[in-house]
């Protein structure tokens, strides 16, 4: 029987990847549908399952590499904030074009609905009312840059921040639970991702372009998707230094992740929040310009999504932090 | 440990069976209201389970190949890698071992010529007599 720790665990994290891209599928699914049936689908199910133990058995059989990989070109460029930031906003676009945008089978969420879906008394005229949908791939520049600015901010404020935190705990008796990676980065994700929402969500919603709203859910499971792929990417980094422990920290960030992206789905779909915060950006909107009108309703509302998105997105990095602390005993988290 | 490994085994055939039966299925939902791309995505999710099992089963039966010498007019690598992932050991070894004989391996182009007319037909049986066992055929 080897040892546990001299056996590769690369293909447990291709089974998360096989796990994820079927979720992307899903999705996808739901937009326009690939299976004739839940029962045409449910076969696929079941082989993509028989896939992932035939994998994970793999990986408890095979021995370990006689020489550990050196570091992959892609995987450094990918370590970088921005670059991993464009990335995220792709699978941002993507998600959103699988769950969001304008299909036959999907309830959505526009100017289109707004006189239905907001009790506006009188209706909005048509001729007000912008209908034609921008074409997905026309966003694709504006996704990435967009990401890339956000990745940015995190990788030159986060360690500073971090840093900051570091000095302010020495300094109070009720603060040495903020030199841990985790609650620092919580921390940090609710503080700028208010901000950043704050002004993020008003700019976009006023671009207005007849694009559909992107509801919590969609941002959420976005998020989560992407900041995961990328923690799986980086921790194959470290995969032959993986110990037992970081393997369950790994699994418990990633457990968090999946209990507060489920929470605000189900929260969405059970209280209706992205229609309500629709409604909400749209009561300061000047049909007549298309522009949204000064007031506090849309940057609170834009607040509270970027801190949902914020703490989604610092709780699984976070994770990634504290797994590469505890593997290579580097403390600084600038690279 | 071997009685491990053996019910490993006879689990991991059950699973075959069922990843055979859910293809079927699969194909038949998915064709009768005419969805191709569910046809073709169930296809190719087992097309890739076939090949990682088989992988898998030969995972330990291939490491002497490498200390193999080539035998004339083959290109050894390629033909443990075809065998490896859509093989086995004793079909390896069958078709090596056919090379002895002077009329087969005598020269390269004749050994050249057996491999390359025996293996596609092999593989092919090989896969006919594993589907005829998972569908209870073979008794």
């Amino acid at each position: 029987m080897p040892n546990r720790r001299e056996r590769d665990f690369f293909p447990y994290i291709l089974v998360a990847l096989i796990a994820a891209a079927l979720f992307f599928l899903l999705l996808m699914d739901r937009r326009s549908p690939i299976f004739s049936t839940p029962a045409g689908m449910a076969p696929f199910f079941f082989i993509v399952l028989a896939i992932a133990a035939t994998l994970a058995l793999y990986a408890m059989r095979a021995p370990a590499p006689a020489s550990e990989q050196s570091d992959g070109l892609w995987l450094k460029w990918h370590r970088s904030g921005p670059i991993g930031g464009a990335l995220t906003g792709l699978i941002f676009l993507w998600v959103y074009w699988a769950y969001d945008w304008p299909a036959p089978n999907r309830y959505e969420i526009s100017e289109r609905r707004v006189n239905e879906m907001c009790g506006i008394d009188p209706p909005v005229p048509d001729d007000l009312i912008i209908w034609t949908t921008p074409d997905p791939l026309t966003l694709i520049p504006g996704y990435m840059l967009v990401g890339m600015a956000l990745g940015a901010v995190v990788g030159f404020f986060f360690p500073r921040w971090h840093k900051t935190m570091n000095q302010y705990a020495r300094l109070t008796p009720a603060g040495p639970w903020l030199t841990h990676p985790y609650p620092s980065g919580l921390l940090f994700g609710l503080i700028f991702g208010a901000l950043i929402g704050t002004w993020l969500c008003p700019m976009i919603f006023s671009i207005s372009d007849g694009r559909p709203f992107i509801r919590l859910s969609t941002s959420a499971i976005s998020v989560f998707l992407a900041v995961g792929f990328y923690l799986l990417f980086e921790v194959t980094h470290y995969r032959h230094r993986m110990t037992r422990g970081a393997y369950a920290t790994l699994a418990t960030v990633l457990g968090v992740g999946v209990l507060l992206t489920s929470l605000v789905w189900f929260l969405d779909a059970q209280l209706g929040i992205s229609a309500t915060a629709y409604c909400f950006f749209y009561d300061t909107w000047n049909t007549q310009t298309n522009e949204l009108q000064p007031g506090w309703l849309p940057a609170t509302a834009g607040a509270a999504y970027g801190a949902m998105c914020g703490a989604i997105t610092m709780s699984v990095a976070s994770g990634f932090m504290i797994i590469r602390a505890a593997l290579t005993g580097n403390r600084d988290l600038s690279t | 440990m071997e009685q491990a490994h053996l019910s490993a085994e006879s689990a991991l055939d059950h699973l075959d069976r069922g990843v055979v039966l859910f293809t079927l299925g699969g194909v038949v939902f998915n064709a009768t209201e005419a969805s191709l791309a569910g046809v073709l995505l169930t296809a190719l999710a087992t097309l890739l389970y076939a090949v990682t099992r088989n992988r898998i089963a030969n995972l330990e039966d291939f490491e002497f190949a490498e200390s193999l010498p080539s035998p004339p007019g083959i290109d050894l690598g390629r033909f443990t890698l075809i065998c490896q992932w859509l093989g086995s050991r004793q079909l390896f070894e069958g078709l090596l071992g056919d090379l002895v004989d002077p009329e087969i391996g005598g020269s390269a182009e004749a050994a050249r010529r057996h491999i390359r007319a025996a293996l596609w037909p092999a593989l092919w049986a090989r896969l006919r007599e594993k589907i005829q066992a998972l569908f209870w055929m073979d008794r």
